[in-house]
């Protein structure tokens, strides 16, 4: 027979697992962006296998954007994919994957669902006119130039102004900023998720 | 033959099953590794990853089940081999091991306990809580990472993590704790790969001190032959060449007790 | 195992960790990641052949036969056998840096250089080009017929991002570059052909070949030259990386704003000269005229980029050293 010491030993070891998973879920976690398709996020988070199939999918057949969220994203988040736009900008809207979305077609649990696309919205950008080079000194307009979306960007004289409603949140902007620290960001405000 | 042998083959086989998995994936004939592998369009996932997941179960394809079906019957043939074989951390844990513990306990009630936490704590959070530390996916991820260009540093840094956290606490991982364990344990209990003992047997522990698990196999006890990783070590360092890896028949009169 | 380590086995693992240390710093030195820099290359400027009594030739023909015509403005100038020779590496830099077909050099105009320059039956032909930042130029290629064009006439076409060799180059007297990082293979040819296509500019007012040359250099270097002044960096790029010949596109011109979406107007125009500065300066004109400017001529001169490169010396601004051919085809 089993003696009490070693009954709550087996006891603290089973239950291990569950209770440090159960804690470390609670812990905070940064709002990412995700890649287009994506369901809403909490249902995200517990379909999503954090398998990387979408990752390589983006990397062998889009721009190669998708890389997995890391500790400091947050430990619930940690191996689910995300969108770097440092890495590359995401296409699936006017580019390379418009209409494709290989993302999309590599999820095999359906945390990412296919979308038309009128209706893909990752996030949008945000703007800090601090370190902005057209603001301090004049003679960019890059993100203006390289925004895909007519409308999103409008330089009125030599500074950008940003319409976030138009902005689909492909990072193309931010990919681009010649500025050091990068005067965009790209952020999930905005997002639409898929149903 | 020699202990160290095994040994050996045993790191070969976890580094050719790691070389396979970025092989296939780099020249697109299979894709994913060990959480979910899809082979010609069968998805073959990981059991308790689709078992925390009650969404996914509801949402399961054709193609999804028999892949859970295929890998399950593997799993009641050959029983734990892909703890003893395949599993990155079942080797890394057999190398730093030096004290395991004895193995007078009866730990499949451990088993039974680690898998129903387990799945009514991610059932009612509605989360699955072992992925979030699950060693075997950090590799897995590390390995689709380096298919993807990525060097996944954080991953790297996650699973030194996760394995000091478990060499710490707890030198019995696999032996009731690891939740992918506690199910292959579970699901041994009519396994044809067995191992036999027979009347040479001169009961001096060797084999317990050479088992992983610290099994005394020459018990004959069932839940000691669910628990075998089936890691071949008791065989090779038997001084009475008293047992031997056989093919059991569920209908067969030799039953062990 | 004993908690404390012997002498012996402390000094080996001190050595050897020293050891490990020097190793590795001595093999980070000879790479390049730290340490003393190589000096920045040279590079030779050739002269203008395309002039006659000491004025730039700057040809425009108008039509609708986008061959004839591109054949026709080079001859008018004076032939491209001036400065393709047999043993001459040719590299043809088209406008590719969008993947909308409107905001590049058409693949009629690169189809019709690229015979042209066959022709002339020289050692080698690369088309290469290193597209806006945020845009996959192999993408671009494909997207715009570039890469159709290119396998169907068998030259060689060049993403530019991915070759990844990147040499320093010293300026000809640049005023805020004293180098430039470029792409080898624009610094191992010997003849580079470029092909712009005449568009509005957001911050450099107009694109034609002088800001086409950002193509050659490398992304984080694009960067610096809108963190610097881009104007004065394009200047000083082109002060060492001079076109030799030059043949714009303006069959469609992207008008009041650019580069990337703008009011497209029929030009049925190409332009040719071996002046990049002069034909900059023929070429902004007739788009600002296409635009119904006051003054065209005016506000071509004031473009700060093309001022800035007539004031290194990469051609000349001056209406008077330029000799304007204008014809019409078919």
């Amino acid at each position: 027979m089993i003696s009490r010491r070693d009954f709550f030993k087996i006891l603290l070891g089973a239950l291990f697992t569950p209770l440090l998973g159960g804690i470390l879920f609670t812990l905070p976690r940064k709002k990412v962006v995700r890649p287009p398709g994506a369901v809403k996020e909490d249902l995200f988070l517990k379909i999503c296998i954090r398998c990387g199939l979408c990752i390589e999918a983006c990397f062998k057949e889009g721009r190669g954007t998708l890389e997995p969220c890391g500790i400091l994203d947050g430990i619930a988040l940690i191996g689910t994919p995300k969108v770097n736009p440092l890495r590359a900008p995401c296409e699936a809207l006017y580019g390379k994957c418009e209409g494709k979305l290989p993302c999309v077609k590599a999820c095999p649990t359906g945390a990412l669902k296919w979308v038309e696309p009128h209706e893909i919205k990752i996030g949008s950008v945000e703007w800090y006119p601090r370190r902005c080079i057209a603001v301090l000194r004049g003679g960019c307009l890059v993100c203006a130039e390289v925004c895909p979306v007519p409308g999103a960007i409008v330089p009125k004289g030599r500074i950008p102004t940003f319409n976030s409603n138009k902005c689909i949140g492909c990072g193309r902007c931010v990919t681009a900023c010649p500025a050091h620290p990068k005067a965009l960001k790209l952020t999930p405000k905005g997002e639409r998720r898929a149903s | 033959m020699k202990i160290s042998t095994l040994i050996k083959i045993n790191v070969l086989t976890v580094i050719i099953l790691i070389i396979f998995y970025l092989t296939l994936n780099i020249i697109d004939i299979a894709k994913g590794s060990y959480c979910i592998f899809l082979l010609s369009e069968i998805p073959f996932i990981c059991p308790i990853g689709l078992l925390q997941r009650p969404d996914l179960i509801k949402a399961s394809t054709y193609s999804m089940l028999i892949g859970l079906a295929i890998t399950l019957i593997l799993i009641i043939v050959l029983g734990r081999v892909f703890c003893g074989w395949l599993c990155p951390i079942g080797i890394l844990i057999r190398f730093t091991n030096k004290k395991a513990r004895s193995s007078e306990h009866s730990s499949i009630l451990a088993c039974f306990i680690s898998l129903i936490t387990l799945f009514f704590v991610s059932w009612t959070l509605g989360y699955p809580v072992f992925c979030l530390i699950c060693p075997i996916g950090i590799v897995s991820r590390i390995i689709i990472s380096a298919v993807s260009g990525i060097f996944d540093i954080w991953g790297i840094i996650w699973g030194a993590i996760i394995f000091l956290l478990i060499m710490a606490m707890f030198t019995d991982w696999c032996d009731g704790i690891c939740p992918l364990g506690a199910l292959q344990t579970l699901l041994s209990f009519m396994k044809i790969v067995r191992i036999k003992v027979n009347d040479n047997c001169i009961k001096c522990n060797a084999c317990m001190k050479a088992c992983p698990l610290r099994l005394k196999i020459y018990q004959k006890r069932k839940t000691d032959q669910m628990k075998c990783i089936v890691c071949l070590r008791c065989i090779a360092i038997c001084p009475a060449k008293a047992l031997k890896l056989t093919l059991h028949h569920p209908s067969s009169s030799n039953r062990n007790k | 195992m004993s908690r404390k380590i012997s002498r012996r086995a402390f000094i080996k693992l001190v050595a050897g960790a020293a050891i490990t240390a020097i190793g590795l710093g001595a093999l980070g030195y000879h790479l390049g990641w730290f340490g003393r820099k190589e000096p920045s290359l040279e590079r030779e400027v050739k002269p203008n052949p395309y002039v006659k009594n000491g004025r730039s030739l700057v040809s425009i023909i108008k039509g609708h036969d986008v061959d004839k015509m591109v054949r026709t403005s080079v001859e008018a100038i004076g032939g491209i056998d001036k400065i393709v020779k047999p043993n001459s590496k040719v590299l043809i830099k088209p406008n590719v840096g969008f993947n909308d077909i409107n905001a590049v050099a058409s693949p009629e105009v690169v189809r019709a250089v690229v015979e042209l320059v066959q022709d002339a039956n020289p050692k080698e032909i690369i088309m290469a080009e290193s597209g806006v930042r945020g845009y996959d130029t192999s993408d671009n290629f494909e997207a715009t017929g570039i890469a159709d064009v290119a396998k169907e006439l068998n030259v060689d076409l060049i993403n530019l991002d991915k070759t990844g060799k990147v040499v320093r180059v010293k300026t000809k007297g640049g005023k805020t570059l004293k180098e430039v990082k470029a792409f080898k293979q624009a610094y191992d040819a010997d003849v580079i052909i470029c092909i712009p296509k005449l568009k509005r500019h957001s911050e450099a007012t107009v694109t034609i070949s002088l800001k086409n040359m950002m193509g050659i250099i490398p992304d984080d270097q694009k960067g610096r030259f809108h963190e610097l002044n881009l104007h004065q960096c394009i200047a000083d790029l082109n002060s060492v990386f001079r076109p030799n010949l030059v043949i714009v596109d303006a069959i469609e011109v992207m008008t009041v704003s650019g580069p990337r979406r703008g009011k497209m107007i029929p030009g049925n125009a190409i332009l040719a000269s071996g002046d990049p500065v002069a034909v900059d300066v023929i070429a902004a004109e007739y788009l600002f005229k296409l635009e119904g400017h006051i003054s065209p001529l005016k506000a071509a001169l004031n473009v700060a980029h093309i001022r800035l490169a007539a004031e290194l010396g990469v051609g000349t601004n001056d209406i008077s050293k330029i000799e304007v051919i204008e014809r019409k085809v078919g």
